[in-house]
Parts: C-alpha cells; sequence; structure tokens
C-alpha cells in the first residue's frame, strides 16, 4: 500500500528534520540537573578547579615560582604576597597548589579514560553474551579487584619504573576490572529489552547491536561511575605520591606536598592544610557532582 | 513466488525444551501446523502454554531442540547466520509491550528506518526517508511526530511504530506476539482495524498469538489452541468457536467474560491449576483438570487427529475422521 | 438516603496530583454511593482517575505530589479526611479492606501466608497468636485453598492462588467496604473465572460492599449491581446494571461497548472510539470527550455538561441531554 494521503510539503530529509525538531534529551536532562542545588555547587566547583589547571601557566610561573627554592622566605604563613603562604623551600604554596591540579586532574582522568575503554569492551562483552564469556571474564576481573589498589600500582611502577605514563596505566588497570562490573551490570539491565531482540529480527549484527542500542542506553550509570571513579583515582594518586611513589619533588602534587610538610605540620600547618583543602574540594565537588547525576538520569523518575 | 492459498509457513514437529535446575523444561512440545499465505493463524492459550516461545522459535530468535519450520519452501534449521539474515527479511515481529520494544534513545524515524538501512534495501538517504513517510501513513501516524522518542507518546502510537517497523522490509509473514494485550479497549480495536488492513491490502500472513479470545476470534481465520506446550486444538475460527471440540477449549470459551446481562451461560470452571511443565509424564497433560477424564487419559497422551475436516484435536473423546 | 444505610459515600471528590509545576486532575467532582451488600464497578481506562479515586477512601494518595482539593468520602457515615491519623489507620484493614491489581508485588515474600492473613487480624482485634493462626486457616479454606498451606512462602504459590490469598488477606477482619482494583486483570482468562465466581459466592455471604474497578464491561456484568463509567476523572454515566446494559446513553459508554469485539459476529469490523485519550494535564475544554465524540455540538466545546438524573438510578453527563430523557444515540 504506498497511497500517500497526506501531502508532502518537502522533498528532502533535511527539510522535514528542520521543520519537526528532535526534542533535545541533553536539555531536559541539563534543566532537571540545574534543579539540584548541592549537584550544581559540585558542578561550579569542579569548573573552578579545572579552570584553574588549565590556567595555571597563566597565573604563575613554573619555573621560578614553583620549583625554584628561596629559602629566605621558607616557612611564611598566609600573607598579601602569598596568599597560602610558603612551603619549607620558601616556594609559592598557591602556585604549587594550582600546578598540582594538574597534575592530579591530568592523570586522574586520563587514567580513568583507560579503564572506561577496556570496561566498555570486557563488560559490555560479558554482559551482552552471558554464558561462559560472562564467567570467563568475571572471573578473570576478580582476580584484580582482590589487589588494592595502592598495592597493584605499587607493583607496576615498581617493576616498570616511576614515570607518569606508567602511574596513569597502573591506576587505569586497578580501576578496569571495577568499571567492567559497572558496565557489566548495565547492559544487563538492558539485554532483555524487546528492543534488542527486535533489533535482531531485523537483521541487525551484535557489534550493531551492542554500539547502537546495548550501550546508548546504559550510558547513565556508567557516566555517575566515571566522576565518582575519577574522584578515587585523584586520591589513589596523592595517596601514592605521599608515599613517594608516585610523583617526585620537585614536581609539585597535593600527595607530596603534604608528604613533604608533615614535619613541620605542628608549628607550620599552613603548609598541610593547603593541600589537604585541595583534595578534599576536589574530592567533594566530584562527589556531588556524581550523586547529582545518578538523581538527574535515575531512570525511576522518567516521566 | 507462491499465490494466496499455498502454503507459506510449514512447521513440523517443532520442539524447544529447556534446561532448569528441576530438569527439563517442554515449553514447546512438538507441535505441527502449517499456514496458507495472506491467512492469519491464531495462536491461544494461558501463561505457560509455550505460544510466545512458539513465535519466537519458528522466526530462529530462539533455536528449536528439534523439528522442522520450512518458510517459503526453505528449510529455516538448515540456513546459516548470513541467509537467516536474509530471509529474515520476509519474516518479522510486532511485540507485545509497547514500553519496552523501542529503543528509548532512538526517534520514531530512526526505529523505522533502520530495518530498511540495514537491509541495503534504498541507498538513497532522502528516497528511504519518503519510505520512512509512506510506512507512517500506511499505519496512521502524522508526519510531524518523526522526530518524537517513544517516551513521549501514548501505548497505542508506539504499537503502530512497532507494526511500521515490521512493515518496513515488506515481509510475506508477521508474527504478532500478543500485540493489543497492553492496550486500552478502545486503543485495541482501532490497532485490530489497522491490521486487518495491512493484511487485506499487502497480503500478509498473521501468526496472531494472544491469550484473548474474543480478540483472536475477531481477526483470525484458523485458531490453534495451546495447552503446557502441546497443540490441543486447531480449526478454523468458527468451527472452533461454535463446536470446540477439546475440554480444555470449552472451558476457555466458557471463560471469557461477556459484556451482556441477558442469556449469560453457565460456566465451565476448571479443577485446580496448571501442572508443571517440567518433566511431564506421556499422558493427557489436561488430564487432572479435565472433568471428562478418562482412564486412558492417565496412561496415554493422545495424538493430534483430525476430527473434522480440517479440524483437529488431540483428545481420547474423539476419534479420527472416518473411523 | 439516610446516609447510615449506605456503607459508602463519596460526594463532590476533586484530586489533582502536582508534578513539577504541573497540575494532573485526576479526579473531578465524583460522587459514588454504594447502599449495604451491593457492589459497585468503577468502569474506566488508563488515566480515567479510577485508582486515585479508590486510595482517597483511605487517605492513601501518594505524597506529596497527590492533593485532595475538595469533596467528602463517608464510610459507614464516618467523615474519612475529619479522622485523625490513629482513627483511620484503625479503619484501614478493618472496616476498609483493599485488594490491588498485581499479586506478586502485593505479598511480603518473606512472610508466611498465614502470617500474613494474621497480621490484620492482631492489629485490628485481641487475638491471641495460635487464634489468629486458625482463623487464618479458616480464611484460606473459605478462599479455597487447603488449609495445611498456611505456613507457605508466597513464591510456593501460583499467580491466582496469590491472587486468593490476596483476597483472603483483605477479608481477615471482615472489612465492610472492600476496594477490589483490577482483582483479576492479571491473571489467565480460566483462573479469572474461578476468582470471580469465589468473590460472587462471597458477595452472597456477607453484607460487604464491594467497589469493583476494571476496565471490562464483562467482569462488570457477572459481578457487579452499579456501574459508574469514567472518563478523563469525571463519572459521565452512572446506573444500574440493567441502566448501562440495556439503556446506555453517554456517546463514551455507547463507544466502550462497540469497540468490543462480538464473539457472535466475528465477521463485524471494529468500531473503535476515534482519536485517543486526553492528557490530563491538558483536558479539552467544556466536555473532556467532545473531540472524540460523534455527537459533539458546540456548546460540547465551551461548557461542561451538567449532571441530569433520567430515573432513580440512571443519571447522565453529557449535553444531548440537556432537554430531555429521551435516547438520543
Amino acid at each position: 500500500m504506498q497511497a500517500t494521503s497526506t501531502a508532502r510539503p518537502f522533498t528532502t530529509k533535511k527539510e522535514f528534520y528542520a521543520q519537526f525538531k528532535k526534542k533535545s534529551i541533553a536539555h531536559e536532562l541539563w534543566l532537571r540537573f540545574l534543579k539540584n542545588k548541592t549537584a550544581v555547587m559540585g558542578l561550579i566547583i569542579f569548573c573552578i578547579i579545572v579552570a584553574v589547571a588549565i590556567t595555571a601557566p597563566w597565573i604563575t610561573n613554573y619555573d621560578t615560582v614553583v620549583i625554584k627554592m628561596n629559602i629566605a622566605e621558607r616557612l611564611q604563613p598566609p600573607s598579601m604576597n602569598h596568599w597560602f603562604g610558603t612551603d619549607e623551600l620558601g616556594r609559592d604554596i598557591l602556585a604549587r597548589i594550582v600546578y598540582g591540579a594538574r597534575v592530579s586532574l591530568v592523570i586522574g582522568i586520563s587514567a580513568i579514560f583507560v579503564s572506561l575503554m577496556v570496561g566498555l569492551v570486557l563488560g559490555g562483552a560479558a554482559g551482552y553474551y552471558g554464558g561462559k564469556t560472562d564467567s570467563l571474564i568475571m572471573r578473570g576481573t576478580d582476580v584484580f579487584l582482590c589487589l588494592p589498589d595502592v598495592l597493584l600500582a605499587l607493583a607496576i611502577i615498581a617493576a616498570f619504573g616511576n614515570t607518569k605514563l606508567n602511574l596513569t596505566i597502573a591506576i587505569g588497570l586497578a580501576f578496569s576490572p571495577k568499571f567492567s562490573r559497572v558496565v557489566r551490570s548495565a547492559v544487563i539491565g538492558v539485554r532483555d529489552n524487546e528492543y534488542i531482540e527486535a533489533a535482531r529480527s531485523i537483521g541487525a549484527l551484535d557489534k550493531r547491536i551492542i554500539s547502537r542500542h546495548v550501550l546508548p542506553n546504559c550510558i547513565g550509570p556508567i557516566i555517575v561511575q566515571v566522576t565518582l571513579y575519577v574522584a578515587n583515582a585523584i586520591l589513589t594518586i596523592a595517596a601514592l605520591s605521599f608515599l613517594g611513589l608516585g610523583i617526585q619533588p620537585p614536581t609539585p602534587e597535593w600527595g607530596n606536598m603534604l608528604a613533604s610538610g608533615r614535619t613541620y605540620m605542628r608549628d607550620f600547618p599552613h603548609i598541610v592544610m593547603a593541600p589537604g583543602l585541595a583534595i578534599f574540594f576536589t574530592i567533594l565537588a566530584l562527589n556531588l557532582l556524581g550523586d547529582g547525576l545518578r538523581d538527574t538520569l535515575d531512570p525511576r523518575l522518567k516521566h | 513466488m507462491n499465490s494466496l492459498g499455498e502454503i507459506l509457513l510449514e512447521v513440523k514437529n517443532l520442539k524447544k525444551y529447556f534446561h532448569v535446575a528441576a530438569g527439563t523444561l517442554h515449553a514447546v512440545d512438538d507441535v505441527s501446523f502449517t499456514l496458507e499465505e495472506g491467512r492469519t493463524l491464531g495462536i491461544v492459550g494461558e501463561s505457560g502454554c509455550g505460544k510466545t516461545t512458539l513465535g519466537r522459535t519458528i522466526l530462529r530468535l530462539i533455536e528449536p531442540t528439534s523439528g522442522e519450520m520450512v518458510f517459503n519452501g526453505k528449510d529455516l534449521r538448515k540456513l546459516n547466520t548470513s541467509e537467516m539474515r536474509y530471509i529474515r527479511r520476509e519474516m518479522q515481529i510486532i511485540f507485545q509491550d509497547p514500553y519496552s520494544s523501542l529503543n528509548p534513545r532512538k526517534t520514531i524515524a530512526e526505529t523505522i528506518e533502520e530495518p530498511i538501512f540495514l537491509a541495503g534495501l534504498i541507498p538513497d538517504s532522502d528516497k528511504r526517508f519518503m519510505r520512512v513517510l509512506d510506512l507512517m501513513d500506511t499505519v496512521g501516524l502524522a508526519q510531524r511526530l518523526i522526530n518524537t522518542y517513544p517516551h513521549e507518546l501514548d501505548g497505542g502510537r508506539r504499537q503502530r511504530v512497532g507494526i511500521a517497523r515490521a512493515l518496513a522490509m515488506n515481509p510475506k509473514f508477521i508474527v504478532c506476539d500478543e500485540p493489543v494485550s497492553s492496550l486500552d479497549v478502545s486503543i485495541q480495536a482501532q490497532i485490530l482495524n489497522l491490521m486487518k488492513t495491512i493484511q487485506r491490502d499487502m497480503g500478509i500472513t498473521y501468526l496472531f498469538i494472544t491469550h484473548d479470545l474474543s480478540v483472536v476470534n475477531h481477526i483470525s481465520d484458523d485458531i490453534a489452541v495451546m495447552y503446557l506446550g502441546r497443540l490441543v486444538e486447531k480449526a478454523p475460527s468458527e468451527a472452533l468457536f461454535q463446536k470446540p471440540l477439546h475440554p480444555y477449549t470449552e472451558a476457555l470459551l466458557s471463560a471469557i467474560p461477556v459484556a451482556r446481562i441477558h442469556n449469560r451461560h453457565e460456566r465451565i470452571l476448571l479443577k485446580g491449576e496448571l501442572t508443571s511443565p517440567i518433566n511431564p509424564e506421556p499422558v493427557c497433560r489436561f488430564a487432572a483438570r479435565c472433568n471428562q477424564c478418562m482412564d486412558i487419559c492417565t496412561k496415554e497422551e493422545p495424538p493430534l487427529i483430525e476430527a473434522r475436516p480440517n479440524h483437529f484435536v488431540a483428545c481420547h473423546l474423539h476419534k479420527p475422521m472416518g473411523s | 438516603m439516610n446516609a447510615q444505610q449506605n456503607t459508602l459515600e463519596i460526594k463532590n471528590l476533586t484530586v489533582e496530583y502536582v508534578v513539577d509545576d504541573e497540575v494532573v486532575h485526576a479526579v473531578t467532582g465524583v460522587n459514588i454511593t454504594i447502599p449495604a451488600g451491593k457492589t459497585f464497578g468503577l468502569v474506566g481506562e488508563t488515566g480515567a482517575g479510577k485508582t486515585t479515586t479508590a486510595l482517597s477512601i483511605l487517605n492513601l494518595l501518594p505524597l506529596p505530589a497527590g492533593r485532595i482539593v475538595s469533596g467528602e468520602i463517608f464510610v459507614n457515615g464516618q467523615d474519612v479526611f475529619k479522622l485523625s491519623p490513629k482513627q483511620l489507620r484503625a479503619m484501614r484493614g478493618s472496616q476498609v479492606a483493599m485488594v490491588f491489581q498485581d499479586p506478586m508485588s502485593s505479598l511480603n515474600p518473606i512472610k508466611t501466608v498465614g502470617e500474613q492473613i494474621a497480621e490484620g487480624m492482631k492489629i485490628h482485634r485481641e487475638v491471641s497468636d495460635k487464634e489468629a493462626l486458625r482463623q487464618a486457616t479458616n480464611m484460606l479454606e473459605m478462599v479455597g485453598i487447603p488449609g495445611g498451606r498456611v505456613s507457605e512462602y508466597p513464591h510456593q504459590f501460583s499467580g491466582g492462588m496469590k491472587q486468593r490469598v490476596i483476597i483472603a488477606i483483605a477479608l481477615a477482619c471482615n472489612p465492610d467496604l472492600l476496594i477490589a482494583d483490577e482483582p483479576t486483570t492479571a491473571l489467565d482468562v480460566t483462573i479469572q473465572a474461578q476468582v470471580l465466581k469465589l468473590i460472587k459466592e462471597l458477595r452472597e455471604k456477607s453484607p460487604m460492599v464491594m467497589l469493583m474497578i476494571t476496565h471490562a464491561l464483562g467482569i462488570v456484568a457477572e459481578v457487579c449491581d452499579f456501574v459508574g463509567i469514567m472518563y478523563a476523572g469525571r463519572i459521565v454515566e452512572c446506573g444500574t446494571l440493567a441502566d448501562i446494559f440495556d439503556n446506555l446513553r453517554h456517546p463514551y459508554t455507547r463507544g466502550l461497548f462497540d469497540s468490543l469485539p462480538d464473539i457472535e459476529n466475528r465477521r463485524a469490523e471494529l468500531k473503535p472510539i476515534p482519536g485517543l485519550i486526553p492528557d490530563p494535564m491538558n483536558l479539552p475544554p467544556g466536555c473532556a470527550f467532545h473531540p472524540r465524540c460523534s455527537y459533539a455540538k458546540p456548546e460540547c466545546s465551551r461548557d461542561l455538561p451538567q449532571v441530569r438524573w433520567l430515573s432513580d438510578t440512571h443519571y447522565v453527563s453529557c449535553h444531548l441531554y440537556n432537554e430531555t430523557v429521551e435516547n438520543m444515540l
């Protein structure tokens, strides 16, 4: 039956799409997100941190201010010259915090990106195919899950050397099994829907079904986990650096700043407070953001 | 090319068993029937009878345990994956739940376009889109809805999208798995009328699966009744309703709530509940609940026989024609 | 009519849901009266407001969205909205009991059925555990389940039996009013027949009043004495069984009956009601049914139709009957 009883005002798809626009799901979600005050606060704080990290070279000079020792000005409390004071080698703490942000964010986000990619592949396959594939992959990831992140990263750094790249890979590997689990459970939640079966019935191949039908519907829980795991990753980097294994001085990192400031903590608390608060606010912001995203994307609240 | 009236689908001794902790679940147990082109076969039964599994097994969305499905002369079980994908164009399915059968992240135009795109039938993007519009016309969806998402539409419209998707590749055969059960009564009627019109205009063959006897009567030429995985009766619709042969069919028909306050009939009530489909005994599966149960029913499984012209039943109460 | 004679009286009930600053007019101006011993069938499709009406009786509307805007509900003469929370709790389960649609989620999976039946008894009456168990066993027998199964768990029962258990729980304290919200919709048709027969038997044995919510006219014909047809939050027609089945007047009621496949006449084309059920957030002006009505007149899109009594028992809310009581369909 090819009867076209309705007149066609246009002849191209483009014209039709221009006339009858898609409702933007993203826009609606954004509006819903905005209603959550704490989540917005988290987003703002995180954006400030990112902005600070990006503009670091314009705020302060790395060589002269961040690394160069200046014994004459050591251990000064916060003042107009040095907003956060100076550390045990006379360096401006604020400048070091700002550069520390770069390190934490870059490594943290890259590491989580790596583990997300691994998690999507492994978790997607395990969740979609089930059965033996699922068992095999899950038992494999279970092995990694048994190891504490710090210990795993330790092992890799000890074996392959202490570089930023290795640190990223180590943390990436530590979080991969966690992501695999998250992706797997999201996929399982989606895979039994009839539209997946429908896709099979119209001749779609597994690859297409997973990438176009399954994963796009799993984004919600995955995005939430990304923000929360970035927080975890930053914490892990700080912990490793604190222990002397991650970022080495004189490169500023919040963790190693805590470590070197420890000895002076009693008389000059400002040295540890600044990096401590930096870590605190970053983790807080990411957690608020993650919780807010979870509430926004909660499918039960949809219509 | 088959013409109307020729056999399009032949199902022979189809079985689908599932292995569960307690044993083997006989979901579909030795079902056989033929379906002529352009006609509608209704598959009726209550929960646990295997009708949904039957529909999906015929399309090989679930792999059968044994038996044959011969579609348009081709044995479906012998086809490899890519041959199966190719023949899928001619065999489509409409799902029951209008809420979970559409991808929530695709607009309805994208959902309807996908099968056409995958089959490579219309390479030109604009022409393909025009076909999507044609399909939307056919199922009664307004053009302005092209970029809406499923959650913006009600159940009836979503089901129309499902129908348009099934029609997109111009199939010969559509399995309709309870397509109107989730819809309100006034919308059900609209969708049923639509499906009948489409069948008339496009010569499509339907396998209509439902638990609702009044609906199946309306749309089917022939009706097959399933109970615990077995086909217990098959006949043209009028014959089934006027003179049901199997006691289960009788009870089923009498149980339909009638919207009338005069001339109400006495209900035949069944005893007890469904027996288990796991490791069933080789006896009549309905015997425990049957009010006409005889001794032989608890000892032997009744075969499907033709008791009247074109009227098949699996029951010891009846003898094959001419004997 | 003396208010004491009517077990349930709903007067001019109006309920709204407020979601994200949008108002859903779920129920508007609903009146329902059920005298002792009778069953009232509330019929309508999705979104008509039937469940909201039922939940309002026990003040069980989901908060914070649900809001009773106006109206009164009397159960056995008591004004439900004026009861204290304590009195309301005392009423729920003992005077008014409710049976919901989905038997799967209405039962607590970690308690035996006996415990769940006995729970109501222990809350509302002074009975020892032993006595409560004995009565629970009796209740099971009454709904057609062997008493020995009183110590089994819900998952050991099939769908139809679960629904019987739920009926047993509802009846445990001998309520005056039973509200049944689509009690058989989730069941197979042969099981539905069994459960409906049970409901009819129970009805005959006691003066209990029942409010049966359903979309199926066939079920109404089987168990109800009175029928109310709901559309977009209002009752558009109401009367005895004979009034509605033999002498229906509202175009929507006509449409509902016409939409049903006729077993006797399979060849006939179904006559569906054109159009869609209106969006409760965006009801059409005037009579909510007018966009789909083949009898619509100019005033239908402007003014709300008034309630018109056609007989002692039968009323309809439709502009066709502004001047006459003759059947205009």
